[in-house]
C-alpha cells in the first residue's frame, strides 16, 4: 500500500521511505535481472550484487525528489532502477580497481569469479541501466526521456572522471592533495551519482523538464560530501558486520580519504617519511603493523575527529541549501524525507 | 478555542550564514584557517574549523561551475557567454541542438523499436496476448495537406511515419535551437478521414522571429513519436 500521509518522526521517516521506495525499485529491477542465457557467467552474476541488498538510498532519493516536485511515483521508478543498476555496475568495477575483498558482507564478485568475468558483469549492469532509461519513453515521452538520458550520461561521465582522479592519486602516490582537492574529487566521484543525479533527474521528472537542474549543485554536493566522509569514517571506526566491507580497507588500499590527507598534513617529518614509504608500497606489500600504525597516527593527530566535524559542517551547509532550494516546495512526506536524509547520512552505523 | 501561534520571525528570508545552523558555533564566517583543529580545541576554534571547511566546499562548487562555464564557452558556436545565466543559456542552447539532432535518431529508433520486434518484455501488450499491430512496409508515404497562415515567407516540412494518418496526433510546441526565441505554438494536426488526408495547420504570428522551429508529432493514444515538423520562418521579403 502506498502511504500518502505519515506522522513519522524524521528518524522513522528515512527508514520508512527507504523501505517503501526501495521495495518498489527492487520489484521493477526484477524485469531486468531475470534468468537469461548465458546464465552461469553473466546473468546469474549480474543479479548477485543487487540481491545482496543495500539501503537503496539513491533510487529512494530519486523517487522522493520526483514526487516532491509533483510526479507520480511510477514516473520515476524506471530512472530509479537505472540508477541502481549503474550503481551496482560501479561497485563491481570499483571492487576490482580497489582490490576489495568483501562487499555487503560477502566476497566481492572478482574474488568469487575472477577479474575478467567481474568486469564483464559490470559492463552488463551498465547496459541494463541504459535499457531502463530508454524504457522511460513509455511513461515520460521522448523529450523528457532524452533529457533524463543526458543527465545520466553526465552523471556517469562525472563519476568516472572522479574515480580517475582518485585512482591517479594512488597510482602516482600523491602526497599533496588538499582538502579542496579531496572535496572536488568527491563532488565528481560520489556526489553526482549519489545525490546530484537523483535530485536533478527527480526534479526534471516532477516538473516535466521545467526546472534548471543546476540549482541542485550546492545541496547535492554538501549532502554527498557528508555522505562520503561519513562512509570513509565508517571504514575506520564502524561495525564491520553492519558496514559490509572490510574494516580499515581504505588504509590497506591507500585511499586518499580526508583522514589520510589530514594525516599527511599533520605528520611530523619522521612520520612523513614512514607514511610515504608505506603508501608507495603496493597493497600486497603492506603489513598489519603498517595499517595499525597509520590508524594510530590518525588518532594521535585528531584526523578522525577532524573528518567527523567536517562531515557535520557539510551536513549543516546541506541543510542551509535545502531551505533555499525547497522553500517553494509544498510540505509533504517526500520533502521531509529529503530533509531528514541530511541527518541520516551522519547517523549511519 | 485558542490556537497556538508561532511568533513572527524576525528574518524575512533564509539566513545564509551557515554558522548559525550549528549549536555552539561561533557564527564567525570569514575566519581564516584554524590554527589547530585537533580535539579539545575551544568553541571558537571549532567554529573556525567548520567555517573553513564549508568555505572550501563553496569554493569547490564555485570553481566547478566556473570550469563548466569555460567549457561551455569553448563548445558554443556563438559569442562566449558570461556569468551563470549565460552558462545556463549556453547549456540550453546545446541541449536544444542535441534534441533537434536527436529527433531524427529517435524517430528512427522508435520505428525500429515498434516495427523490428524490439519491444522489451515490460513494454509488451499484457493480458490479451494480442500480436503487435501490423506495420506498413517501409517506403509507404502518407500524404498530408498543409495549411499555412503567415505574414512571413514560411516553409513547412512534415515527416510522418507511415500508418499514422488516422491517428490522433498532438503537435508539441515547436522550438528553435536558440533558446531566447519564443516557441511556435500555433501548429495543429487534424486526423484524416475516409475522404481527406490529414491536415497540418500552421499559424505564424507576426511577432515570430525568423528561424527554424522543430517539433514532434506524438500519437495521443500511445505517446509514441509519429513524426516531426519543421517550420522555417524567413523575414526576407
Amino acid at each position: 500500500m502506498s502511504l500518502t500521509t505519515s506522522s513519522a518522526t524524521p528518524d522513522d521517516l528515512v527508514p520508512e521511505l527507504l523501505q517503501e521506495y526501495g521495495e518498489v525499485t527492487r520489484v521493477a529491477l526484477c524485469d531486468y535481472l531475470g534468468p537469461r542465457e548465458p546464465q552461469r557467467h553473466l546473468y546469474t552474476l549480474v543479479a548477485d550484487y543487487p540481491q545482496r541488498g543495500g539501503r537503496m538510498l539513491r533510487p529512494s532519493l530519486c523517487i522522493a525528489a520526483a514526487r516532491a516536485f509533483g510526479a507520480a511515483r511510477e514516473d520515476a521508478v524506471q530512472t530509479a532502477v537505472a540508477l541502481e543498476l549503474m550503481h551496482n555496475a560501479f561497485l563491481v568495477h570499483d571492487d576490482v580497481e580497489d582490490e576489495s575483498e568483501t562487499r555487503r558482507g560477502q566476497p566481492t564478485l572478482h574474488v568469487l569469479h575472477g577479474v575478467d568475468v567481474a568486469v564483464n558483469v559490470g559492463d552488463a549492469l551498465t547496459l541494463l541501466g541504459l535499457r531502463a532509461l530508454l524504457d522511460n519513453a513509455r511513461t515520460l515521452g521522448p523529450w523528457l526521456t532524452l533529457r533524463v538520458l543526458e543527465e545520466a550520461e553526465r552523471m556517469a561521465r562525472e563519476t568516472v572522471e572522479g574515480q580517475a582522479i582518485e585512482l591517479g592519486w594512488r597510482r602516482d602516490n600523491a602526497v599533496h592533495p588538499s582538502e579542496a582537492d579531496y572535496l572536488h574529487m568527491v563532488l565528481k566521484k560520489t556526489c553526482w551519482y549519489t545525490t546530484l543525479f537523483p535530485c536533478r533527474a527527480g526534479a526534471l521528472i516532477g516538473t516535466r523538464g521545467r526546472i534548471d537542474p543546476d540549482r541542485f549543485l550546492q545541496f547535492g554536493f554538501f549532502l554527498g560530501a557528508a555522505f562520503q566522509i561519513t562512509d570513509d569514517l565508517l571504514n575506520l571506526v564502524g561495525d564491520e558486520a553492519r558496514y559490509g566491507k572490510e574494516l580499515s580497507g581504505d588504509l590497506w588500499e591507500g585511499k586518499r580519504t580526508l583522514m589520510l590527507i589530514r594525516l599527511l598534513e599533520r605528520a611530523t617529518p619522521d612520520e612523513q617519511l614512514r607514511l610515504r614509504s608505506i603508501l608507495a608500497t603496493p597493497r600486497t606489500g603492506r603489513s598489519r603493523t603498517d595499517v595499525a600504525w597509520m590508524r594510530a597516527r590518525m588518532d594521535a593527530h585528531g584526523c578522525i575527529e577532524h573528518a567527523r566535524r567536517t562531515a557535520h559542517a557539510m551536513a549543516g551547509a546541506a541543510r542551509h541549501e535545502f531551505e533555499l532550494l525547497f522553500a517553494q516546495v509544498p510540505d509533504g512526506r517526500d520533502r521531509r524525507f529529503v530533509e531528514a536524509l541530511i541527518g541520516w547520512v551522519l547517523a549511519r552505523t | 478555542m485558542d490556537h497556538v501561534k508561532r511568533p513572527k520571525l524576525v528574518r524575512t528570508q533564509p539566513i545564509r550564514r551557515w554558522a548559525t545552523l550549528f549549536e555552539g558555533a561561533t557564527g564567525q564566517t570569514d575566519a581564516g584557517p584554524a590554527p589547530d583543529g585537533a580535539p579539545g580545541a575551544g568553541d571558537a576554534t571549532l567554529g573556525d574549523m567548520l567555517s573553513r571547511s564549508v568555505q572550501i566546499g563553496y569554493r569547490v562548487v564555485d570553481e566547478y561551475v566556473r570550469q563548466g562555464q569555460k567549457a561551455a564557452a569553448r563548445l558554443s558556436r556563438g559569442t562566449p557567454t558570461e556569468g551563470l545565466a549565460g552558462d545556463v543559456q549556453d547549456f540550453n542552447l546545446r541541449l536544444m541542438q542535441h534534441t533537434s539532432e536527436l529527433f531524427g535518431v529517435w524517430f528512427d529508433f522508435v520505428d525500429r523499436y515498434v516495427a523490428g520486434g524490439l519491444v522489451p518484455r515490460a513494454a509488451a501488450p499484457s493480458g490479451n496476448g494480442a500480436a503487435p499491430a501490423p506495420v506498413p512496409p517501409a517506403g509507404t508515404s502518407t500524404p498530408v495537406r498543409v495549411h499555412v497562415v503567415s505574414p512571413w515567407p514560411t516553409e513547412v516540412t512534415v515527416d510522418l511515419r507511415p500508418g499514422t494518418s488516422g491517428a490522433t496526433l498532438v503537435v508539441q510546441a515547436l522550438r528553435a535551437v536558440e533558446p531566447e526565441k519564443p516557441r511556435l505554438d500555433g501548429v495543429r494536426f487534424e486526423p484524416g478521414t475516409a475522404d481527406a488526408p490529414p491536415q497540418l495547420r500552421v499559424r505564424v504570428p507576426a511577432t515570430q522571429p525568423p528561424g527554424v522551429y522543430h517539433g514532434l508529432l506524438v500519437d495521443a493514444a500511445t505517446s509514441v513519436p509519429a513524426g516531426t515538423v519543421s517550420v522555417r520562418v524567413s523575414h526576407d521579403e
